[in-house]
């Protein structure tokens, strides 16, 4: 630490008499250069009030006659001019007095007969220096310690957050044993922080996901993040939990942190939905055969007595048999729409870029019989290309075809089909000027075995517009009606569009 | 009754567990005004020997035609399938599946098995008749075959 150059150093002399402080100043004013200007005062509290006007740089107190009173005027100039080093001049030598007072935080100890100008220049400047370092050394190791209680406080924090996690967060090592674990983990796992510290993390996970986490683990090490990775972990009572990691390596730490979010209920829900789905694509399977074989008999036994006996047995039995037909003839209708219901779901396999304009057509078709009959005319937009399953788009289509067409007005039917592109998705309107239905009905038709009219007018099983949803929904869609009785009713729905075209 | 190609009434095996369908089937041959013998395997063991003229079945003559249900007892439709397309001497002969199957995985196997049709059996009893008159007038009086071993019938 330099003083300005330009600037002289303020000395001021506290207490002694006229002829001391006299003396002092004069000693000081022979000093080449002159570079001290020195202020006296009789006593500490006048100090005080100079001190506080500023230029003074160390401060020379001449020891009183009594030596106690000189601990105290030591201590009150220490308090009133913090910033500038207390020397102290005394007539004579004394060892003790020296050391008592320097402890009290004088600076220095010097002896009136030994001193000379240059000395005197030279003790202060030195005082002035050590004293300056010493604030800085002071200052610093202050801020040291204000920085260390910071940290300390942003690790409690974070070790606040640490232990209440209710996911399990964890600290590996590099060899593949836990440093740190949270008390999550106990509760997962069924065992003790302590236990859990001592067992290496690879025997955690479930035997069958050992490989896959080894060498996810190996990846991290090489640098690469784990982002969702999934593995089962045993838990002490021998079950499995499913877990989901998100992980990044340290490797100057040599650590693995890690985040693991517990899954084991979606997972569950995942497997039982999944077996859900086996068992009612078994079903399925199932009642195509087993369902459907005695039916058939029934079926094809009347209508070959139908066909054969009409008019040979007499009337009632006519009737009676066209009674047989029909109900199996419905009931196969039952099972068949049950069946295609079922399997709008259980047929979820992967959704392929599929041509709705050509689905579109393939389902006209299936309805040629009826617009032909009822002279319909269908109009419909260019439809586009998106992810589905073509067989249920077909199937969707007919049944919104076939329902503008049975719930048909008076005039002939007009059933004009529209796609709008929407942001990520499509909507689509297949409108016709037919019966249409009460607007408080428009949820309702949606459910199974809704029937909006007449059984003998409208026949049909009910399920046509439930098996429309199903597949909609299949689809990642929403599908909802609009109608004013007799105004002819819309059906809207909507379909995700492809990604690159959501993109665009 | 209508002639065929071979000048012959057609031999037919039936490979079908209900005798509600062998004698539907029956009918539809009459109705289709066939000139025809049917001989009906009522399981999958029985069409394999039946072809194979194993035991009771020596003196069996060679199908033109099978119709072939997929769910049999002993063997299964697809057993009897492979049977028939894996031996040189029968694999020519004009295998139809006729199944109350709707399934699509039906289906695809039946084809990859090297089934010459795949006809699910139709629910109106008019159509199944006149299914089966047209799928049989479509394989016998229709399309060429090549000329059976007829050493061996």
């Amino acid at each position: 630490m330099h003083l300005p150059e330009n600037e002289k150093t303020g000395v001021l002399v506290v207490g002694g008499d006229a002829d001391q402080a006299g003396f002092l100043t004069e000693l000081l004013a022979r000093v080449q250069g002159a570079p001290f200007r020195v202020h006296c005062v009789e006593r500490p509290p006048i100090a005080r009030e100079r001190s506080a006007q500023g230029g003074i740089d160390a401060v020379l107190l001449i020891l009183p006659a009594s030596s106690a009173l000189a601990r105290d005027a030591v201590q009150e100039l220490r308090a009133q001019a913090p910033r500038a080093p207390v020397l102290l001049l005394a007539e004579r030598e004394d060892e003790a007095l020296a050391a008592r007072l320097l402890r009290a935080g004088a600076e220095d100890f010097l002896v009136r007969p030994q001193v000379s100008g240059p000395a005197l220049a030279r003790v202060i400047r030195w005082a002035i220096e050590r004293h300056r370092l010493r604030e800085v050394a002071v200052a610093a190791s202050r801020e040291f310690e204000r920085q260390r209680k910071e940290r300390r406080r942003a690790e409690e924090v974070l070790n606040n957050f640490f232990v209440l996690a209710v996911e399990p967060l964890c600290i590996i090592g590099f060899d593949g044993r836990f440093r740190c674990l949270n008390p999550a983990w106990e509760a997962l796992v069924g065992a003790s922080l302590q236990q859990l510290m001592e067992t290496p993390f690879l025997e955690l996970v479930h035997p069958e996901d050992r490989g896959a986490t080894a060498e996810e683990f190996r990846q991290l090490l090489a640098g690469a993040q784990t982002r969702a990775f999934e593995n089962r972990c045993l838990a002490q009572d021998g079950s499995a939990r499913w877990l989901l990691w998100k992980a990044a390596s340290s490797p100057e730490e040599k650590l693995v942190y890690a985040a693991v979010h517990d899954i084991t209920v979606r997972k569950q829900a995942e497997e039982a939905l999944a077996r859900s789905n086996a068992e009612l694509e078994r079903f399925a399977y199932v009642a195509s055969h087993d369902l459907q074989e005695p039916l058939r008999m029934v079926a094809s036994y009347t209508g070959l007595l139908a066909r054969r006996y009409r008019g040979r047995l007499d009337e009632r039995a006519d009737r009676w048999i066209a009674y047989a037909v029909d109900g199996a003839r419905r009931m196969q209708e039952l099972i068949h729409d049950l069946l295609a219901y079922s399997r709008a779901q259980a047929e979820a396999g992967v959704l392929k870029p599929a041509s709705l304009e050509a689905a579109f057509d393939t389902a006209v078709g299936n309805v040629r019989a009826a617009v032909e009959e009822t002279s319909a005319t269908i109009t419909h937009d260019l439809l586009p290309t998106l992810a589905a399953r073509p067989g249920q788009l077909v199937q969707l289509f007919q049944n919104l075809l076939s329902n503008a067409l049975k719930f048909r007005g008076q005039d002939p039917p007009r059933i004009q089909v529209s796609a709008q592109p929407q942001g990520d998705h499509w909507l689509f309107a297949v409108r016709d000027n037919g019966v249409g239905f009460d607007p408080q009905d428009s949820e309702r038709i949606f459910q199974l075995f809704e029937r909006r009219h007449d059984k003998r007018l409208y026949p049909g099983t009910g399920l046509g517009l439930a098996i429309c949803q199903r597949i909609v929904e299949a689809h990642g869609g929403r599908i909802w009606a609009e109608s004013g009785r007799g105004a002819g009713a819309t059906f809207y729905f909507t379909l995700p569009a492809l990604e690159e075209e959501a993109a665009a | 009754m209508k002639g065929t190609q071979l000048g012959r009434p057609v031999e037919i095996l039936l490979v079908e567990d209900n005798p509600g369908d062998v004698e539907l089937t029956r009918e539809a041959f009459q109705e289709a005004r066939l000139l025809n013998h049917v001989s009906v395997a009522r399981d999958g063991q029985q069409a394999i020997d039946f072809l194979r003229r194993a035991g009771p079945y020596a003196r069996a003559p060679r199908p033109d035609l099978i119709l072939l249900d997929l769910n049999l007892p002993q063997r299964h439709g697809y057993e009897v399938l492979k049977e028939v397309k894996r031996d040189p001497g029968l694999a020519r002969i004009p295998v139809l599946i006729l199944t109350s199957s709707q399934a699509e995985r039906d289906v695809a196997e039946s084809y990859s098995l090297h089934a010459n049709c795949f006809v699910s059996k139709p629910l109106e009893v008019e159509e199944f008749l006149s299914v089966v008159k047209s799928i049989t007038e479509f394989w016998l009086a229709v399309v060429r075959l090549p000329l059976g071993d007829e050493t061996r019938a």
